[in-house]
């Protein structure tokens, strides 16, 4: 399994490319936005996209999905039941299931930042969206959304091991050993 | 990518390193196998998904290579000259860098988080989305530097050096510093204080 970074210059949001060593069908999460460099990802690697994973519904995070339909016959996996006009397949927290090529995806549900927010881990990798970027985690609404957001980081992906690798959808990459010791917006879950 | 094979000893959670079975602590013979991972790293220039936490590197020149989606976590480098090389994707945490030369490196999407950097030069490099959270750092000099949304929360930085950077999303969040310069940088579009919006 491969994995690949590209950032998007509109929302400055990052999208992940997952695939086999030796290409054929992958996974794109979070694609913000579809441009040349992208595109240029895709096929020099010899690509072609099956699964969007969408780890919830804000535009720096799916815009991208208009023209990449237009592209790709791919499955769009989400919360929602659709995502801007096109139908996803809705997924809930505990699902696990097979995408591109075969690799397997868990589903973890982590309200807080947005009430479809979702993160998705694969292999000893973590996608976290909005959840959880490296040392801070999600804008909320209120203080009770900020509870649950830190409630459900705390019970759901600090469970995982220590090494699983972070992958966020905005800033740099992470492990979850490193958000537990210097993440100070999680330090309020060792006060509480 | 890195495979994620754990090491075959029941009682350990790190990664088996390059073609073991085991992590570099449990293998049949530590020395052997570090040196020879010393010597793959040192002879080729283009290293692509090698892993090789808890190794030591000792005075050794690794300039002008390229490292993508490697871990060397937990390791310790002293007098080892990084310069001119490509960091992409790549895992450094709870790392010990010590006389380390990084000048005019490239490094992106990787994480030092938890290492200790002492005397460390990484002029005139550019390195972008690098996460630095919880390091000690320890006269070490950033300038000419391109950090952009390079994140620097809980850090701890004495007498270290970022003369004219570009510090745009740059996070320093929770940071101690001393003698800490930021001249001719743009530190008005790092974040210093701590809020919640992603």
């Amino acid at each position: 399994m491969k994995l690949y970074f590209h950032f998007a210059v509109v929302g400055f949001a990052n999208t992940y490319l997952i695939g086999p060593a030796e290409g054929g069908e992958a996974i794109l999460v979070d694609p913000g936005i579809m441009d040349k460099e992208l595109l240029n990802l895709i096929e020099g690697n010899h690509y072609y996209i099956r699964t969007i994973l969408v780890t919830h519904h804000h535009n720096s995070h799916v815009k991208g999905i208009r023209t990449l339909k237009k592209i790709y016959d791919a499955d769009i996996y989400a919360f929602s039941p659709y995502i801007l006009d096109y139908p996803s397949i809705p997924i809930k927290d505990g699902d696990k299931f097979g995408a591109a090529s075969g690799i397997e995806v868990e589903v973890i549900e982590v309200p807080g930042h947005s009430s479809d927010s979702l993160v998705y881990h694969i292999g000893g990798m973590v996608f976290t969206g909005d959840v959880l970027a490296a040392g801070r985690v999600g804008n909320t609404k209120n203080s009770f959304s900020r509870a649950l957001l830190l409630r459900s980081i705390s019970e759901k992906l600090f469970s995982l091991p220590d090494t699983t690798l972070m992958l966020p959808g905005h800033g740099p990459p992470s492990t979850l050993k490193a958000e537990k010791m210097f993440n100070p917006d999680l330090k309020l879950l060792e006060n509480s | 990518m890195f495979l994620f094979n754990r090491c075959q000893r029941s009682d350990c959670e790190l990664f088996a390193v390059h073609g073991e079975e085991y992590c570099l602590q449990h293998v049949e013979d530590p020395e052997a196998c570090n040196k020879k991972l010393v010597a793959i790293i040192h002879d080729t220039k283009r290293l692509k998904d090698l892993n090789s936490s808890c190794i030591t590197v000792e005075d050794i020149d690794f300039s002008s290579h390229t490292f993508m989606v490697c871990n060397f976590s937990e390791s310790s480098f002293k007098n080892v000259d990084f310069s001119n090389s490509n960091f992409d994707l790549c895992f450094l945490q709870y790392s010990r860098f010590e006389n380390c030369k990084f000048t005019e490196t490239n490094i992106k999407y990787s994480v030092f988080a938890g290492s200790t950097f002492i005397n460390c030069d990484f002029t005139e490099s550019d390195i972008v989305h690098t996460n630095f959270l919880g390091i000690h750092a320890r006269e070490c000099v950033f300038n000419d530097s391109d950090l952009y949304y390079s994140n620097f929360t809980s850090s701890i930085l004495k007498d270290v050096s970022f003369i004219d950077c570009n510090l745009k999303k740059a996070d320093f969040v929770h940071s101690e510093r001393d003698t800490v310069n930021f001249k001719y940088s743009n530190y008005e579009e790092a974040r210093f204080q701590q809020d919640t919006a992603i």
